[in-house]
């Protein structure tokens, strides 16, 4: 090698380091909604599989009661929320829990000082994942799952010429499969809500109003729901939570919402999981919510 | 070279912004009035004469409209208005709740409605009404 020659160090030239970091922006664009529908898809799992553990409970109380859980019980004295809690683990809640089934009118309702440890819990198996926490009420949460109150409204009334043909939850009443003449996997046990913001009620299931869902209004609904007094109802359209006052032609009622793409989870009878698109007939949605309407349901 | 990249680039981005919709929903509104006044607070309900999908929005200041991806498929509705008399009752913990507000809109253009909307494909679907207090709807 001749003295003063050094051996040629070719480097990257500017052309070739953009092209390599446009070559990995590109990929990192790929990637990265990738992952973030990776994540949502495991909070949708997660969620769904809630459903089910609380369908499995139902059936555990089903089981050792031969009924559901009542719905819920005079004013505001617990709901089955309170009845499912030793079927969900959460045996020291129950124990804690006072004066559910509303045996004494001058005892603590779900927002008495003794019942604020209980109500004031997050319990994550009632929890989806992917939507927001809310307390809207003396710091008491908000979940996600709700029963299954029937083709029409919170009353279980006639709504729009619309009859009421049976649920498998009421007020102050329990109803096991044998009430369910149009079959366990044809009418629905539970479904998601979703939460309002701040006081708006909806997820509010420790109170009697919105532990539950009808099917009056179809899967994430742009027709509001109906709350009692507009105080404890925002209505947000574009978040998928419109609201409305309940008025005597419609009155108390709300739709099943989810924050996923698409439709809502619910839980059968059966005890199984579905995934129904928003786009369901609403004939197909109303005979899934009925208990005793005797309709043929189609593939949903 | 690096245009080329640009381009490609804005390709990857651009895909998966084609939306199919395999009902076909149109967006609707309109303008409702009580009396000849805007009407302030409301919903009006679309339902199916045959099966399919309902829709609705709320109404206020007298108008209402429904987005695309919420609207109706092509078919015929029954429409129904409904409003809340706006008293407000004291507000309280939530307990017991069976005081519900009256309906302020005649029962003919709610729960005994005989008022019918078409809708239609790739057309700007409108639908105005005056509601009467007293009396049948004009349509």
């Amino acid at each position: 090698m001749a003295p003063g020659h050094s051996p040629s160090r070719r480097g990257f030239t500017l052309i070739e380091l953009l092209v390599v970091i446009a070559i990995i922006a590109i990929l990192i664009a790929l990637l990265l909604p990738a992952v973030q529908q990776a994540r949502e898809a495991a909070r949708r799992s997660q969620c769904k599989n809630n459903l089910k553990q609380l369908a499995l409970g139902m059936h555990n109380y089903h089981d050792v009661y031969r009924k559901f859980p009542v719905g819920r019980y005079s004013c505001c004295w617990g709901t089955w929320m309170v009845a499912i809690l030793p079927y969900i683990e959460q045996t020291p809640l129950f124990q804690q829990y006072q004066n559910s089934g509303g045996n004494d009118a001058t005892g603590p309702r779900y927002n008495g000082t003794a019942n604020l440890p209980v109500t004031r819990t997050r319990l994550s198996v009632l929890s989806c994942p992917s939507d927001k926490d809310n307390r809207p009420f003396s710091d008491i949460t908000s979940h996600n799952y709700v029963v299954n109150y029937g083709n029409t409204s919170y009353a279980q009334g006639t709504v729009n010429n619309v009859t009421f043909k049976g649920a498998p939850f009421g007020n102050l009443k329990a109803f096991g499969f044998r009430d369910i003449p149009d079959g366990t996997t044809n009418t629905l046990l539970m479904a998601e809500v979703l939460q309002g913001n701040g006081r708006d009620l909806r997820g509010f299931s420790w109170w009697g109003d919105a532990s539950q869902f009808s099917t009056y209004l179809t899967p994430n609904s742009n027709l509001p729901d109906r709350i009692y007094t507009s105080f404890y109802c925002n209505n947000e359209p574009d978040a998928n939570l419109p609201c409305d006052v309940s008025n005597s032609t419609n009155p108390t009622m709300f739709a099943s919402r989810s924050p996923h793409e698409g439709g809502v989870q619910v839980a059968l009878c059966d005890g199984s999981g579905r995934f129904i698109s928003e786009n369901i007939d609403l004939d197909t949605w109303r005979a899934l919510g009925s208990a005793k309407g005797h309709e043929v349901i189609s593939e949903f | 070279m690096i245009s080329r990249l640009v381009c490609f680039l804005g390709m990857i981005l651009l895909m998966g912004c084609g939306n199919s919709d395999p009902l076909n929903r149109q967006a609707v509104s309109g303008k409702i009035t009580l009396d000849g006044q805007p009407l302030n607070n409301g919903t009006i309900e679309f339902t199916p004469v045959e099966n399919g999908n309902p829709s609705g929005a709320s109404i206020q200041n007298g108008e209402f409209s429904i987005p695309s991806e919420k609207g109706l498929p092509p078919g015929d509705y029954i429409v129904r208005i409904s409003a809340s008399d706006p008293n407000e009752k004291p507000v309280e913990a939530p307990g017991e709740s069976h005081e519900i507000a009256p309906e302020l809109i005649p029962e003919e253009y709610n729960v005994k409605s005989a008022l019918r909307f078409h809708v239609d494909a790739n057309m700007e679907n409108v639908f105005d009404l005056n509601v009467e207090k007293a009396g049948s709807p004009a349509s």
